[in-house]
């Protein structure tokens, strides 16, 4: 079987770093300009080119979002800020605008040009355009069932890249302006309010027909593509995307390491019904909504919806990040509430998650506690297994 | 600066004089917005009844051509070229390219939703068609600047309901399949969706091919007109989708009528509200600026 890259999406340098240690082969982030998550990156230049640097290490890559839908007035210093991602060896740059993607060819053809969802591509003839303005590979419109996007692959005009996990638009992406309309915050340049989201009354011929307790909403369900992955490698798709720069660290690991255990396993004969099941378990680890399959099987009906907003459940056990392991302790950086006699995991790219409870804390000054219940304190946990900086804590079995 | 009309009612015609406005007909097969017409004889007939009253129509094929569907997307566009329509309005590049693949000679013009928003991606795409329809998302003073930079080649949106967004799903017939309730709703022009804390209506479409919501009130430049023309905007497209009859064909009557103030139209159309989309309202505010 053909290699099949696992693209992850990073929001900062941490977490660049986590998705390629858990098993990503590229990652995509976004800059502090021209990018759709630009008011909420974290990544400065210099940061990009870490990323870069570390990635290229471990022979992967980096993907940079300049994928906004620009005014006039957004474009000054694009020619510059493309020129700078080449220079310091970015590998593509994710774009949304045709114009941006011709001027990225001309004035920094190292990179390659990767054509956005925003701009929903369906079909082979309009990539045949696009491949006649340099663009190396695009990212096909979530709005695609398994044999359209087969039938597209089957015409070998471009790569093409496919969600596979994450939040999903409910309209066609990029073509949507609730946002604006609703909130001035333009969903083309970086401001969704995800008002799609949001409780509707819906009146039919003047008449409101929804009850008050279950509101009309077009809030959808997350993707979670992982019965589709074997079909996905097997019709040459050549890239599989997850969604989430805004996402936490331990979500972004979670998510790259469940993907690139199935990867691997299929790739290698390994794939049985108790992986399965042992992965869909792992992946409802970090959900913070329900999920489905979007439109690759069929198209969405009510069960793509969430109608019901309290059925959000965001899953609480993430406990916390280990900073420093010493002897037989741990100083984690907390995130929710524990207790001595919580049973833990410690979850890591290096290897299996490692059970064990927690026997005895201190906070920073050697004072013993019962409960760590301060979000961002730092806490001493007594711990047995293999525990390193940079692996994740999380309650075990909740 | 040319008035571009879209239509699905061909008796409404009789208002309009052939070269007083330009005619823009939606197919059926691989758009959306046609909720009236829903067959390619329906659409055949129609067709020829405009040209048999004058008429010379532009066809619009404004949806997301998705693989399989190639196949007779090519059939269909000979037999349209057939009808010898003054030009087609698209969204997907696959039109363009079949249309040139078959040689087709007549004007071609690139139509998206949202997208079309700066000098970079007109520049290019200009080398493609012959013109092009811009994002109702600018603001009028970043128009002007497009029209003055591409004299005679951007067209803009002047009356209807602006569209906010198309999902591919059916949202009203999976919501009402939640709840229980039976509705007949596809193709309806009655409906709306009001947010829960704010006041506005606005209008929803469910039809086979997806979702259309629209912004609550009609565009209505009525003061702003001039300023597109003299910046040589090639025209402005009226779109009476959701809009009575009578209503529309005043509404655009008094908009091109020098003697008539906004402040009376307003008062002659009071069961409508008059808006201005963006023109005067800037998108690109953070969570803390914005509304």
């Amino acid at each position: 079987m053909a290699f099949i890259e696992l693209l992850a999406p990073a929001g900062d340098l941490a977490r660049a770093k986590v998705a390629l240690d858990f098993g990503a082969d590229a990652v995509y982030i976004g800059g502090k300009r021209f990018s759709l998550r630009y008011r909420a990156s974290n990544f400065e230049v210099f940061d990009i080119a870490e990323a870069v640097e570390y990635a290229h290490a471990r022979n992967k890559r980096i993907f940079v979002t300049v994928n906004m839908i620009p005014h006039q007035g957004d474009l000054p210093g694009l020619k510059e800020y493309l020129l700078e991602l080449e220079s310091i060896g970015v590998d593509a740059v994710i774009v949304a605008s045709l114009g941006i993607a011709k001027l990225a060819k001309h004035v920094a053809p190292k990179m390659e040009v990767h054509l956005s969802t925003q701009l929903s591509i369906t079909n082979s003839e309009s990539m045949r355009f696009y491949k006649e303005l340099g663009v190396d590979r695009v990212v096909l419109a979530r709005e695609l069932n398994l044999n359209t996007i087969e039938a597209i692959i089957q015409e070998d005009v471009l790569p093409v890249e496919v969600f596979i996990h994450g939040g999903m638009c409910v309209n066609y992406s990029g073509r949507c302006t609730l946002s604006n309309e609703m909130t001035l915050r333009d969903a083309n340049r970086g401001g969704c309010a995800q008002s799609c989201r949001w409780s509707y009354d819906l009146h039919i011929d003047g008449i409101k027909v929804n009850p008050s307790d279950v509101p009309f909403s077009m809030g959808s369900k997350d993707l979670m593509a992982l019965g589709s992955i074997e079909e996905m490698m097997k019709i040459g798709v050549s890239s599989l995307k997850i969604e989430g720069r805004m996402k936490s660290a331990y979500y972004i690991g979670v998510i790259v390491r469940a993907y690139r255990q199935w990867i691997d396993a299929i790739q290698n004969g390994k794939a049985s019904d108790l992986l399965y099941t042992s992965i869909i378990n792992e992946l409802k680890q970090a959900e913070s909504r329900p999920t489905f399959d979007g439109f690759l099987k069929s198209m969405p009906d009510q069960n793509g919806h969430l109608y019901h907003p309290k059925e959000e459940g965001v899953v609480q056990n993430f406990v916390g990040n280990v900073l420093e392991q010493k002897d037989d302790r741990i100083l984690v950086e907390m995130r929710n509430l524990v207790s001595v006699g919580q049973g833990l995991e410690c979850f890591s790219y290096h290897q299996d998650p490692q059970a064990f409870s927690i026997t005895a804390m201190w906070d920073e000054e050697g004072l013993v506690l019962e409960v760590a219940n301060k979000p961002m304190s730092k806490v001493w946990i007594q711990c047995n297994v293999d525990a390193r900086p940079g692996d994740f804590l999380r309650k075990k079995n909740v | 600066m040319i008035k571009i009309y879209h239509t699905e009612r061909i008796e409404v015609l009789k208002h309009f004089k052939p070269n007083d406005i330009e005619l823009v007909l939606t197919e059926p097969c691989f758009s959306y917005r046609h909720p009236m017409l829903q067959t390619k004889e329906a659409f055949v007939e129609h067709f020829n009844k405009a040209r048999g009253m004058g008429f010379d129509p532009y066809i619009q094929v404004n949806g997301y051509i998705e693989e399989q569907e190639l196949v007779d997307l090519r059939v269909w566009l000979k037999d349209l070229i057939q009808l010898n329509p003054k030009g087609f309005y698209f969204n997907d590049f696959a039109v363009q390219r079949y249309l040139k693949q078959k040689d087709y000679r007549g004007e071609l013009i690139y139509a998206p939703e949202t997208i079309l928003t700066n000098a970079l991606d007109i520049e290019l795409i200009l080398t493609q068609v012959d013109r092009v329809y811009l994002s109702k998302e600018l603001t009028l003073e970043e128009m002007m600047d497009l029209c003055k930079l591409f004299p005679n080649k951007i067209e803009a949106f002047g009356l209807g309901y602006p569209l906010m967004s198309f999902s591919r799903r059916p949202l009203v017939r999976s919501y009402l399949a939640e709840i229980e309730y039976e509705a007949d709703v596809l193709n309806r022009l009655d409906m709306t969706i009001k947010e829960a804390k704010r006041t506005q209506h606005f209008p929803i479409l469910e039809e086979k091919e997806g979702t259309s919501i629209f912004i609550d009130a009609i565009h209505y430049p009525k003061e702003e007109l001039h300023l597109l023309s003299d910046a040589l905007c090639y025209g402005v497209h009226l779109d009476d989708l959701l809009i009575e009859e009578d209503s529309f064909v005043n509404l655009n009557q008094a908009l091109f009528d020098e003697a008539k103030s906004l402040e009376l139209i307003r008062l002659d159309h009071s069961n409508h509200k008059l808006g201005q989309a963006y023109y005067y309202r800037k998108t690109n505010m953070s969570k803390e600026e914005g509304q």
